[in-house]
């Protein structure tokens, strides 16, 4: 009895023991992975695609309305869609690469193809490049909308929206001043200058410059594209102790001290647009999604908004550039289905297919095709119509115009924010010193493979 | 009793041999677990430390010794973020004691409702952090926020005051933050260390004459110091590696005057992708709480808690 009570209890011990470990087992093998198994049967091929919450429920449901159509319309395969949030992407993305375990076809933000091109992850899409090339599917595109994407000799993903960055203005406000429509950064000071009156609760121009966010380095890229300048050399170098750079902050810097709110350095694109919808300032850096904000929440302003020209800076004609991210898809290379990875990501490009996705969040997706300008999601309204225009016309992002720094500018986070706008705008360090140090601090994420 | 003993020493050493490893057997899926979610994380965090490792740059990783180390002490952003993570943890636990000090005297006396405040007190303690953190955010924006609307409308101020757009101010927004969160928990301890201490050293010190504050200063205070010092470096620790407080308040400015050590280090390794050298500045921090770690366990020892 004895024995067998023994027994029973190194049985249990033994069990127990077994269970742990499968359970730990169990817990480190389960992935957020794609589900890449081998079709035994004749089923469909099955696809995992990841992509972000890019906006609204409304505009999630089209994605998962256009995935579900693409199922029925290919009945070989199926893919099954999953959402990622944005506080923790680029940790999933990255650990389910090294698990090998990533989503067949993806989304992510502007940068990523590159960061999984590093790990040798992104798929060469140049069949479909050479597709769309032939198609005249790229005729229809901004030229940076798939330039973007030719990296080390392979093409990497291709856009399918742009995130467009603008310069909102109050037209009544400039009308009554007399003050014409600036066009360039001195005439921008100006009119700001003339219509800051902070005694009236009105601020010249508002514009984020909080540390830690990704709001604040996109006013400063705009004026750096404008002087002409850029991340990176065409050997990849990072380029930012520049002239050009130096002439963006100082630009900057005066704007804030001139005319921007005291409370700039505690800013996101959240107290910008608050700012400007209780009409407490005559100009604000935004995002393309303000249109669509002001229209709701400020019925007010409602044909008192204009979007500026973009602006002429000290780069010339030639460097008009506004801030438009090139929001990409991408196939990972580690997909067991190539082929039906590519018929997936060439429907979802289709322009019938994208624009439901456009149509589904009006005035918040800017459009990759140039013929869609004249589509009513884009023609209907003068704002959202001048925003889809310069998207266009002048949209590029922070990979313009030399991508070989590619991977260094996806690493730099919020270190342009950090270190050299908001130390400088709150007058901590100066812009010399502040370029110099970031340049030396982030100068070792652009180090490329040899 | 002779029976069982001489059945026990009769027994095969063998038998005994596993009888005396099955404490060991039962503990050990506990240990595998342990071992699985702290050790190999921990033996992996301190390898990284010693690597130049970015995950965006795989060709470039390899083993760099003290490299990093080396690089963090002549880094003057962590020094600044070290000087950061002293001051905040200085001003809030300070602070954060001397409120749960206050509140704990006054709500260990008898009167009505007693329980009701008790219970609100500790509302701080009990929001999640972030939430709080964000609504205070909220509070001290300087456009619209709640604190400087009420100030303007009292006319104490005629303009905002810029509580996270000027250094100075951020930090100590910071710690008010800070102190608003964690002092129901100095409260609590204040309030159970009062609760074991006997009434009868009070009333003979009133007897001999003493004043309530010489009671305070020279009885109760004496008495209940050795737990408040213990939650005090608990609160220390917690504080050190408060991540959420300077990300969601102020995202570590204006200027990196209030991104303390810890969120340098996530900047570095999330952000920046830079794994090893993020880690090593996680493993600074992990050396500096371990050196309040220990003192933490002698006091705990001389208290009697693990003697």
């Amino acid at each position: 009895m004895l024995k067998l009570a023994r027994r029973r209890s190194r049985t249990a011990l033994g069990a127990t023991v077994l269970a742990s470990a499968l359970a730990l087992t169990t817990a480190c093998g389960l992935g957020g992975g794609s589900d890449n198994q081998d079709q035994q049967g004749s089923g469909p091929v099955k696809l995992n695609y990841w992509d972000m919450q890019w906006g609204s429920p409304t505009f999630m449901n089209q994605i998962k309305k256009n995935v579900a159509e693409f199922n029925k319309e290919h009945p070989g395969i199926h893919v099954d869609f999953t959402q990622l949030a944005w506080g923790d992407y680029q940790q999933k993305l990255l650990s389910a690469v090294q698990a090998g375990n990533p989503p067949d076809v993806g989304g992510g933000d502007s940068g990523i193809p590159f960061n999984m091109d590093a790990q040798g992850q992104a798929l060469d899409i140049s069949d479909l490049f050479a597709k769309w090339e032939s198609d005249g599917t790229f005729d229809d595109m901004p030229e940076w909308a798939y330039k973007k994407w030719e990296y080390n000799g392979k093409d990497v993903g291709i856009t399918w929206q742009f995130d467009q960055r603008a310069i909102y203005y109050r037209k009544d406000l400039l009308k009554q001043a007399g003050i014409p429509v600036p066009k360039t950064w001195d005439d921008l000071k100006a009119a700001a200058t003339a219509l800051n009156d902070p005694n009236n609760d009105m601020i010249g121009i508002a514009i984020p410059g909080k540390q830690g966010t990704y709001d604040t380095d996109q006013f400063y890229m705009t004026l750096v594209l404008q002087a002409g300048g850029g991340l990176s050399d065409e050997q990849g170098n990072p380029t930012i102790d520049t002239p050009q750079q130096l002439e963006a902050l100082n630009f900057e810097k005066a704007l804030v001290d001139c005319c921007a709110a005291a409370g700039t350095p505690s800013w996101s694109f959240t107290e910008v647009l608050k700012a400007f919808e209780q009409g407490k300032a005559a100009f604000a850096f935004g995002g393309g999604w303000f249109a669509a904000d002001i229209e709701k929440n400020a019925p007010d302003l409602k044909g008192k908004v204009g979007v500026l020209p973009v602006l002429e800076g000290p780069g010339g004609p030639e460097a008009r550039h506004s801030v438009a991210f090139a929001n990409p898809w991408m196939i990972y290379k580690q997909t067991d289905h190539p082929d039906e990875a590519k018929t997936f990501l060439s429907w979802m490009m289709e322009k019938q297919n994208i624009r439901k996705l456009y149509a589904a969040e009006p005035g918040a997706k800017w459009p990759v095709y140039k013929s869609l300008l004249k589509d009513p999601i884009y023609s209907s309204d003068p704002l959202v119509k001048k925003l889809a225009t310069q998207v266009v016309e002048n949209g590029v992002d922070y990979w313009y115009p030399n991508n070989a720094g590619a991977v260094g500018i996806a690493s730099v986070g919020t270190g342009i924010a950090d270190m050299i706008v908001n130390p400088v705008i709150t007058g901590e360090r100066s812009p010399e010193d502040a370029l110099k140090d970031a340049q030396d601090r982030l100068g070792p994420l652009f180090q490329t493979q040899k | 009793m002779t029976d069982i003993a001489d059945r026990v020493q009769t027994r095969p050493p063998t038998a005994r041999r596993r009888r005396d490893l099955l404490p060991y057997w039962l503990i050990a899926p506990s240990l595998v677990f342990l071992a699985a979610i702290i050790g190999y994380p921990l033996v992996v965090g301190l390898q990284e430390g010693f690597k130049y490792h970015n995950r965006l740059q795989p060709w470039l990783t390899r083993f760099n010794g003290l490299e990093n180390y080396v690089k963090a002490f002549g880094d003057h952003e962590v020094w600044v973020a070290l000087k950061v993570s002293f001051v905040m943890v200085g001003g809030i636990v300070v602070f954060s004691y001397l409120l749960g000090l206050l509140a704990g005297v006054l709500l260990d006396r008898k009167f009505a409702f007693r329980g009701v405040y008790r219970a609100l007190i500790l509302v701080p303690w009990v929001v999640p952090p972030v939430v709080s953190y964000i609504s205070w955010q909220w509070m001290l924006n300087d456009q619209s926020g709640f604190i400087d609307h009420v100030l303007l409308q009292l006319g104490i101020i005629d303009k905002p005051i810029l509580w996270l757009a000027r250094p100075t101010l951020a930090m100590w927004s910071l710690i008010i933050v800070g102190v608003w969160s964690r002092f129901p928990f100095m409260m609590i301890t204040v309030l159970a260390a009062l609760s074991n201490v006997p009434e009868e050293l009070a009333d003979a010190a009133s007897i001999d004459g003493a004043n309530r504050w010489q009671v305070f200063r020279h009885i109760t205070f004496p008495l209940i110091l050795p737990v408040t010092i213990v939650a005090l470096l608990l609160q220390a620790i917690w504080t050190f590696n408060d991540f959420a407080l300077p990300f969601v308040l102020t995202g570590g400015g204006p200027a990196n005057k209030t991104t303390p050590l810890v969120l340098l280090s996530y900047r570095e390794a999330f952000q920046r992708f830079n794994i090893g050298y993020g880690t090593s500045l996680a493993v600074i921090s992990m050396v500096l709480m371990l050196i309040l770690g220990v003192l933490y366990f002698r006091l705990q020892r001389k208290q009697g808690v693990y003697a």
